[in-house]
């Protein structure tokens, strides 16, 4: 998992969106604009149904836009999605696992789908399912595991291919202090070694304390945008938590 | 249901109906209206008929009538069981809303007998519908007594469920919960599949009908067969005779109470084991050389594979239509040898529909119940690309499976081997096609009620997979209409295909 694998640094962003619109019943995301740089971790908050995951599965090529455009370093992903897909991870709030498969099959499963070399999958396999502590049930079935091991297994195949744009729908959802910390450190290490991860939460501690920078979703629209300091002074409580920050600016503020 | 106490086993009952008819009723509407339709025409058709018909005529009881209708029950009896066993295995492993009910203070036995009535009564509905149209006309025209058949249905659907409940369990205690998984589920593929072999067994031993009807005629005139013999009982019963009727009922009440009693205690305990059983530890990782090796295609196929393979549910419901196709070869390689051309025609024709329906199944299973489709669509590889890989997957098994009595066919009978071999290809590839022009996204578990998702698609499988068959027995025959027959299938394929987005909709 060295830095070199992952890529070199790009001058391109990791990720430009530029006028993306969906609309189901009703409009989900209104002409976004969002710029991603390269071997940043971005949090997208927002509260519910503000169209964080719409945005997020447009990315992944899980849904197209009505218009709009979408690059990834570079790529036009809506031109030539597969070029886009080699390059990106997604991992939504449920684990996308096979309870008949164990960790190792599932690993070697996703490895192929993006025609990874397989020596160094192998190695990586090993090394992801080390660090998360599912080495030990490697040749169990999924079906047995908790929550936890789920969410873990599935963030070991998001990372197996060595993906440049790491995209994470809820992580932490549901799981416990001790493997939440865990993928915060993976994450966190993944950034280290050049990797851009965009990720949503609704658990502020954990984008107060690990994003770079915040973006702010409201009604399917950028609301407000950039480091916690300048959210914070965009808001006009210096010094106040993430929190505070998010809840003044999207207009829940007590 | 405020107007019965909260917990107790009218108020349980209330609660399954009530899943089960929101479930069946959103899941299912048009299903719903062309079964209405089904009985409608059945009713008018045959039932109405039979009722004018018979309208004054007196069934007398022979022992031909008793070995006829005690014939039938068995034949009941064998089909409710399957269905029955197959739901109470499941039943101990599915946790859906068990462990709710189990962590809750009502009694094991409460939860079981609810639990135990819906699994008795789930394959009812099918034989309601075939035979209430048959009974309730001539019951109103005269012969109210044989509402009793009803109630003999239901009787022996109580005792499946018992019996069903009870093999579960006992193979439960037996051979413990991971293999009960497994073999539960193919015992239940193989009783209901016994009736076919043993149907089939006729023309596997080329035993002539002269000789099976004085075999039911000697049998009809035993003393065992008499009106007042033992084996009566439930012929009477079903003409509505008061005594025997209540005898036949009671005891299947008293049966199916007696095991809820029984195995109430022990399904909670039995339940637990099953959530509890830690996950099967496979074999120890090869060497890197061995495992992460092969591209997208490969990992696609191989994970398909191994899916079926580990679905003991899913593998004993592939299971029982290999069987089905089993007899098949045998007939087709015996009368190759013999040059009965008709019957090899007819085999032939028979092997490629049962092949098309497997064909179809597999697809079903490869192509709509996939776990996780977001992977697949956010993997760089196209979609059709990854339908290219389910679609191979599923016809792998089935290729593997018939390549070997085509081949000895082909030993025999190269010409027929090759009619069968092409019509094999064709109509299960055709089958795998429309099930991705009809895609209908599912969980494997209910493979069963497949065919709620795609009317349309399931009766394209049907329609193309009955035409592959005339055309390949047109083909064996060397038929003048065989090339007609095989224009019809290019249109129907056509047709269904130009119809795909209709289907989906």
């Amino acid at each position: 998992m060295a830095a070199a694998e992952i890529g070199a640094p790009s001058r391109e962003p990791a990720l430009r969106l530029q006028g993306i619109s969906k609309r189901f019943d009703k409009p989900a995301v209104i002409d976004l604009d969002l710029t991603v740089r390269a071997g940043e971790l971005y949090a997208l908050l927002g509260p519910n149904g503000a169209g964080k995951t719409t945005t997020l599965r447009m990315v992944a090529g899980l849904l197209q836009p009505d218009c709009g455009s979408i690059s990834v370093f570079g790529i036009d992903a809506l031109a030539d999605p597969i070029a886009a897909k080699r390059v990106i991870a997604w991992l939504p709030d449920e684990p996308m696992l096979y309870d008949k498969l164990t960790p190792l099959e599932y690993l070697e499963f996703v490895s192929g789908l993006w025609s990874s070399e397989p020596v160094s999958a192998h190695a990586r396999a090993e090394k992801l399912l080390r660090w998360l502590e599912l080495w030990a049930s490697r040749d169990q079935r999924c079906e047995g595991f908790s929550r936890g091991m789920k969410q873990k297994l599935a963030l070991a195949g998001a990372l197996i291919h060595e993906p440049k744009l790491l995209i994470l729908d809820e992580p932490l959802t549901g799981l416990d202090a001790a493997v939440a910390r865990q993928v915060k450190d993976l994450l966190q290490e993944r950034v280290k070694e050049g990797a851009t991860v965009i990720m949503t939460t609704h658990i502020l501690e954990v984008a107060e304390r690990v994003a770079e920078r915040i973006g702010i979703i409201r009604a399917g629209r950028l609301h407000a945008e950039g480091t916690l300091e300048e959210l914070r002074a965009r808001s006009g409580l210096a010094g106040s938590s993430l929190e505070d920050v998010f809840l003044e600016l999207t207009g829940h503020a007590a | 249901m405020n107007f019965v106490p909260a917990g107790s086993f009218l108020w349980l009952l209330a609660h399954e109906i009530r899943l089960s008819v929101r479930g069946s009723f959103r899941a299912n509407r048009i299903g719903i209206a062309i079964t209405a339709a089904f009985i409608l025409t059945l009713t008018a058709f045959a039932g109405v008929p039979l009722a004018i018909g018979l309208r004054h005529v007196g069934l007398r009881l022979t022992g031909g009538l008793v070995l006829g209708i005690d014939l039938v029950m068995v034949v009941l009896f064998t089909l409710l069981l399957s269905q029955t066993l197959s739901s109470a295995t499941l039943a101990l492993y599915e946790r859906g809303d068990l462990d709710l009910l189990l962590s809750s203070p009502i009694p094991a036995y409460r939860v079981l007998a609810v639990r135990g009535l819906a699994i008795a009564t789930q394959p009812l509905s099918i034989f309601l519908s075939l035979l209430c149209p048959l009974v309730v006309p001539p019951a109103l025209f005269g012969h109210p007594a044989w509402l009793a058949a009803i109630g003999m249905l239901v009787a022996l659907s109580l005792a499946a469920g018992a019996v069903g409940l009870l093999l579960a369990m006992g193979l439960f205690a037996i051979i413990g919960p991971r293999r009960t998984r497994t073999l539960g589920q193919l015992l239940a593929a193989l009783i209901g599949a016994a009736l076919f072999l043993v149907g089939q067994s006729r023309y596997m031993f080329s035993l002539k009908t002269q000789v099976l009807l004085s075999a039911f005629i000697g049998l009809a005139h035993s003393p065992a067969f008499r009106p007042e013999s033992a084996l009566a009982v439930p012929a009477r019963a079903v003409l509505g005779e008061p005594v025997p009727f209540l005898f036949c009922a009671g005891f299947a009440v008293l049966l199916f109470v007696i095991s809820v009693h029984v195995l109430g205690a022990r399904f909670s305990k039995d339940a637990s084991i099953a959530a509890g059983i830690p996950a099967e530890r496979r074999r120890k990782a090869d060497t890197p050389a061995r495992r992460f090796h092969g591209g997208a295609m490969q990992s696609l196929v191989r994970k398909e594979l191994l899916l079926l393979v580990r679905d003991p549910a899913l593998l004993s419901q592939v299971f029982l239509r290999v069987l089905y196709l089993l007899p098949l070869v045998f007939i087709l390689l015996r009368n190759v040898r013999t040059h009965a051309e008709g019957q090899i025609a007819t085999g032939t024709g028979a092997l490629v529909f049962i092949a098309s329906q497997l064909a179809a199944s597999l697809a079903w299973i490869t192509i709509s119940a996939e776990d996780a489709p977001d992977l697949l669509t956010a993997a760089p590889i196209t979609k059709s690309f990854a339908q290219r890989a389910k679609l191979t997957a599923a016809l792998l098994p089935l290729f593997a499976l018939l390549i070997l009595p085509i081949l000895i066919l082909a030993w025999f009978a190269p010409a027929i081997a090759l009619a069968a071999g092409t019509g094999v290809l064709l109509a299960s590839v055709a089958a795998g096609l429309i099930n991705l022009w009809y895609e209908s996204p599912g969980q494997r578990r209910q493979f069963r009620r497949r065919g709620s998702g795609s009317l349309v698609g399931n009766m394209a499988v049907l329609l193309v997979g009955s035409a592959w068959s005339v055309t390949a027995t047109g083909a064996v025959l060397a038929a003048w209409w065989a090339p007609a027959a095989l224009l019809v299938t290019g249109l129907l394929m056509l047709g269904f295909y130009r119809g795909r987005t209709m289907g989906r909709a």
